[in-house]
């Protein structure tokens, strides 16, 4: 047992540790993680910061279309109500929003993926067919139908956005398991008697665990652009809670005089969604030990040429 | 290659019946009264009634099913709840619309994304590659809508440069174009960039240095091509993306097009006219997506060899077993 530990100790602690220390040299890795730390932190404390009764959805229409100012950070929109206020809480539900559906799909795509990976043959066929369906209306238009069938509760839109992520997750789950159902180790699993659940999970999944982050690390991106979307539409999150997309919509009509109101909302969902994306590039490229390599010996060899 | 058009061709079938039936299902989902909608608030609950009897609603959901079908086979949409008006007509006059602002935007989007890129993929880790990767990523995160109303503001309200509604003239085009195309842009760049540094990497390129090419032939005529083919595997994708994107464009803009159609049927709780720029929307996607793979298949060897040439290959396995034999 203790040789074991030590030759463990000495092999670079695993996977993650060498995933974390590639990140952490990346500038842009570590950027977008920041700038999600900020996002989540703002989420976190916008409860603490400002009362969601008094001065988020209260209306004070005396001070409406302010500009901003030491009281009112980002200024006022046309009810009254301070625009900074309700740009952390609005930071706060799409991100809710984001990390249930992200969460919620890629349990089910597991689950999916891994029936369809496993048994392989005509549920496999089915399972890819049905998805293939989903896959044919563009993405927008399906969210939209589906918020449109049932109704803008935010239950229904964490559902339209699963249904929305799920296909493509699926896809990425399925082949991943399909290319490491390929290798020995779980030739070696079944032959000591194995049932398909435990090689599933203590076999297959955590060798796909990486592609699967990546892909959902992106998925929140999709999501925080597709909650903007239907809340542009004005079918997104209901009415008085603010979102950025309905925020900046609301904006529109204001734009001649009051520019920074339709600016801001957008240029959070940029940055937002830039952030996961970077985020899961740096991600991939952190998973792919050939480019890992790739990068130091550029480096090295940088180095070398420096002297 | 014959065999693998017309398969393809037929699997258009139930994926269009499949597409038809998720957007009908989730349509009869929701609540409605067209009835009283059409006939207004002072109208009898016997005439409503009447009405909507009259338009099928009170019937099975797959008798409805069938019969929306059995209208979709002779290009028959129905009515609009709204108005009465017939739905083909309305999408009929939209439709070139939003299929001319999307080819737009899908070649607009394929000669600026790909040199750039290319040029980032060949100068990896350059400066120039390092701020084209984040523009592009930025790009593809940015959200439509908030971009042609920056855009807009911008080249309308302060520069007066461009109009901001509508189609009539060349100038009219420029923002709606690039707007739809902007995601596009940014996810070609991506791609075609990351193409060609998989190609870069090969062994082929390697040779090709080996044997003393110049570096301009080594990327055009060697790794480019290569690229090329997984490039346009994207372009399917993202017709489907431009295609969501114009349902914001065209509302920023003003255009007559399917996205107008579909966000005043979502204000006007008109379904018949909503699941008509649906499935018409989609099934362009799905078209154009087996072009392209159509396309992909002729310009990939590997995989023209596999359909070509099946029949020839098989016959060289039996006789080569019965040699082993």
């Amino acid at each position: 047992m203790q040789t074991k530990a030590k030759t463990k100790k000495q092999k670079n602690h695993g996977a993650a540790y060498d995933i974390w220390r590639s990140l952490r040299s990346n500038k842009v890795a570590v950027v977008s993680m920041v700038i999600i730390g900020i996002f989540v932190l703002i989420s976190i404390l916008a409860d603490v910061l400002f009362d969601y009764e008094t001065q988020v959805i209260a209306q004070d229409i005396m001070n409406d279309l302010q500009s901003p100012s030491k009281e009112h950070w980002f200024g006022t929109d046309s009810l009254g109500r301070d625009y900074f206020a309700r740009m952390l809480y609005a930071t706060r539900i799409t991100l809710i929003i984001s990390f249930s559906s992200v969460f919620i799909a890629t349990a089910l795509s597991i689950v999916i993926g891994g029936i369809s990976a496993y048994f392989g043959g005509i549920v496999d066929t089915i399972i890819m067919r049905i998805l293939d369906v989903f896959l044919a209306v563009p993405s927008t238009l399906l969210i939209i139908c589906i918020v449109v069938a049932l109704g803008n509760e935010t239950v229904y839109i964490i559902l339209a956005l699963v249904v929305y992520l799920l296909p493509s997750l699926v896809r990425t789950v399925r082949s991943e398991l399909m290319i490491n159902m390929e290798n020995e180790y779980v030739e070696a699993a079944r032959s000591v008697g194995a049932g398909p659940f435990r090689i599933m999970l203590i076999h297959l999944l955590p060798n796909s665990f990486g592609a699967i982050m990546v892909r959902c690390t992106m998925s929140f991106a999709l999501c925080i652009l597709s909650t903007a979307c239907i809340g542009y539409l004005g079918i997104g999150v209901r009415a008085p809670a603010p979102e950025w997309g309905r925020m900046l919509s609301e904006a529109q009509e204001y734009m001649r005089l009051h520019p920074y109101l339709i600016t801001i909302p957008g240029f959070f969902i940029m940055i937002a969604s830039t952030a996961f994306n970077l985020l899961g590039d740096a991600l991939q490229d952190a998973m792919d030990p050939r480019l890992r390599g790739y990068r130091k010996m550029k480096k090295k060899v940088f180095a070398r040429r420096k002297k | 290659m014959w065999r693998y058009i017309l398969k393809r061709l037929l699997w258009l079938i139930p994926i269009i019946l499949g597409v038809t039936l998720l957007v009908f299902a989730l349509m009869s989902l929701k609540p409605g009264d067209p009835g009283r909608v059409y006939l207004g608030l002072n109208a009898t609950q016997e005439a409503v009634d009447a009405y909507n009897e009259s338009l099928g609603l009170n019937d099975p959901f797959f008798v409805r099913y069938f019969n929306y079908v059995k209208g979709l086979i002779k290009l028959d949409f129905g009515k609009s709840w709204v108005g009465g008006e017939s739905v083909n007509d309305r999408i009929m006059s939209a439709l070139p619309q939003t299929l001319k602002v999307c080819v737009y935007a899908l070649v607009v989007a394929f000669i600026t994304g790909l040199p750039i890129g290319i040029l980032s993929a060949v100068k990896q880790y350059s400066l120039a590659d390092r701020v084209l990767t984040i523009i592009a990523m930025i790009l593809a995160c940015i959200p439509v809508f908030w971009l042609c109303n920056m855009a807009a503001m911008l080249f309308t309200l302060k520069l007066h440069w461009l109009p901001a509604t509508g189609l009539d003239t060349w100038k009219a085009y420029i923002m709606p174009v690039i707007g739809t195309a902007a995601n596009t842009i940014g996810l070609t760049v991506r791609m075609s960039r990351s193409s060609m540094l998989d190609e870069m990497r090969k062994d082929y390129i390697r040779t090709a240095r080996a044997k003393g090419a110049k570096e301009g032939s080594v990327i055009f005529k060697h790794a480019l091509r290569n690229s090329l083919i997984s490039v346009t595997t994207t372009l399917g994708v993202n017709f489907s993306i431009l295609m969501g994107g114009t349902v914001f464009v065209e509302n920023v803009y003003a255009i007559q097009g399917l996205g107008t159609c579909i966000v005043r049927s979502i204000s006007n709780n008109d379904v018949p006219m909503l699941s008509g720029c649906v499935i018409i929307l989609a099934t362009f996607s799905v078209i154009v997506n087996l072009l392209v793979d159509l396309l992909y298949a002729y310009l990939d060897p590997r995989l023209r060899a596999k359909y070509v040439g099946k029949k020839k290959v098989a016959k060289a396995r039996k006789e080569a077993l019965n040699d082993a034999n």
